[in-house]
């Protein structure tokens, strides 16, 4: 069984053990980068909402002045 | 109670125990279990294929029983776990494919062999989930396409058993019965603990990534909803 690297070459089992660490830590950072982009959009949304119902109640206020 | 102002929580203590469990797994398969006489070192990926492909199968497992649950009580909560799991099952799914390659090349001389029926039940069990996470992602969000995905969930697992159960029903040329199982000559009590403790730790990382997942989905329909109410005013 010659396989380029030597019949017990460690090349194989360090390159399946690297890909399954780099894998999880790619899905990980993938998976928070957009659970904070949600977030920030959810932050974005909340406060034109915000906004939108502030100018809302001026725009009343100022009515009920004139 | 954190250095950041950040709660800590029951998700950030598995994270920490799935972490040092699989420092611990590494450790265990690379130094401590005995080298195979057949196959040499290249024997060590076993610790990693076999576990990543048990927790997938664990992990379509949820998805169809997630499904059930979506069909028979109608909460979106359970559309979420069967979602998030699915994802993680072809996450896990892909990692054994790759690593049983991988295993194979130096072993039996071949990444690939379409003879052997293990490989190919494994691949359709593969893509069946890889359609299912398509077909969620190109419908709509909304009750239809939860309960089509959850037929799906329940459907698609019938490759499930069929990938599990393929060393047995069909000849296979490369997949021989499991070790553990059939060996007699081997030192099955040092291969055991760290398998045991690898299937262990992938385990804890399965659970880990799943709630971490769910605060995404969950996050996710808090955004639609609000995006709906705006629209709407």
């Amino acid at each position: 069984m010659e396989n380029g690297f030597g019949d017990f070459s460690p090349i194989f089992v360090f390159v399946a053990y690297a890909a399954v660490w780099i894998v999880f830590f790619t899905y990980l950072y993938y998976v928070a980068r957009r659970q904070s982009d949600i977030r920030s959009q959810i932050d974005a949304l909340k406060e034109s909402t915000e906004n939108d119902e502030r100018s809302n109640e001026s725009d009343r206020s100022s009515s009920g002045d004139d | 109670m954190s250095l950041t102002g950040r709660r800590f929580t029951v998700t950030d203590a598995i994270g920490i125990a799935a972490f040092l469990a699989m420092l611990i797994a590494l450790y265990l398969a690379i130094v401590e279990s005995p080298i195979e006489r057949v196959q040499g070192i290249h024997q060590k990926i076993f610790y990693i294929h076999v576990p990543t492909a048990l927790v997938g199968y664990i992990a379509f497992g949820v998805v169809a029983f997630a499904s059930i649950m979506y069909v028979w009580k109608r909460t979106e909560r359970w559309d979420r776990v069967a979602v998030a799991s699915a994802e993680l099952g072809v996450l896990f799914t892909t990692l054994m494919l790759a690593t049983g390659s991988i295993w194979g090349r130096p072993v039996w001389g071949a990444w690939w062999d379409w003879s052997d029926a293990r490989l190919v039940t494994s691949l359709v069990m593969w893509l069946v989930y890889v359609a299912y996470l398509m077909f969620r992602s190109l419908g709509e969000r909304g009750p239809g396409t939860y309960r089509s995905a959850a037929v799906i969930g329940i459907l698609g697992f019938v490759s499930v058993p069929l990938s599990y159960f393929s060393i047995w029903l069909w000849t296979n040329i490369l997949h021989p019965v499991p070790t553990l199982q059939s060996s007699t000559d081997r030192p099955e009590g040092s291969i055991l603990v760290p398998f045991l403790f690898g299937l262990l730790a992938f385990t804890l990382l399965y659970v880990y990534l799943m709630s971490f997942r769910m605060r995404v989905e969950e996050s996710q329909r808090e955004l639609n909803d609000l995006r709906a109410t705006h629209e709407v005013s």
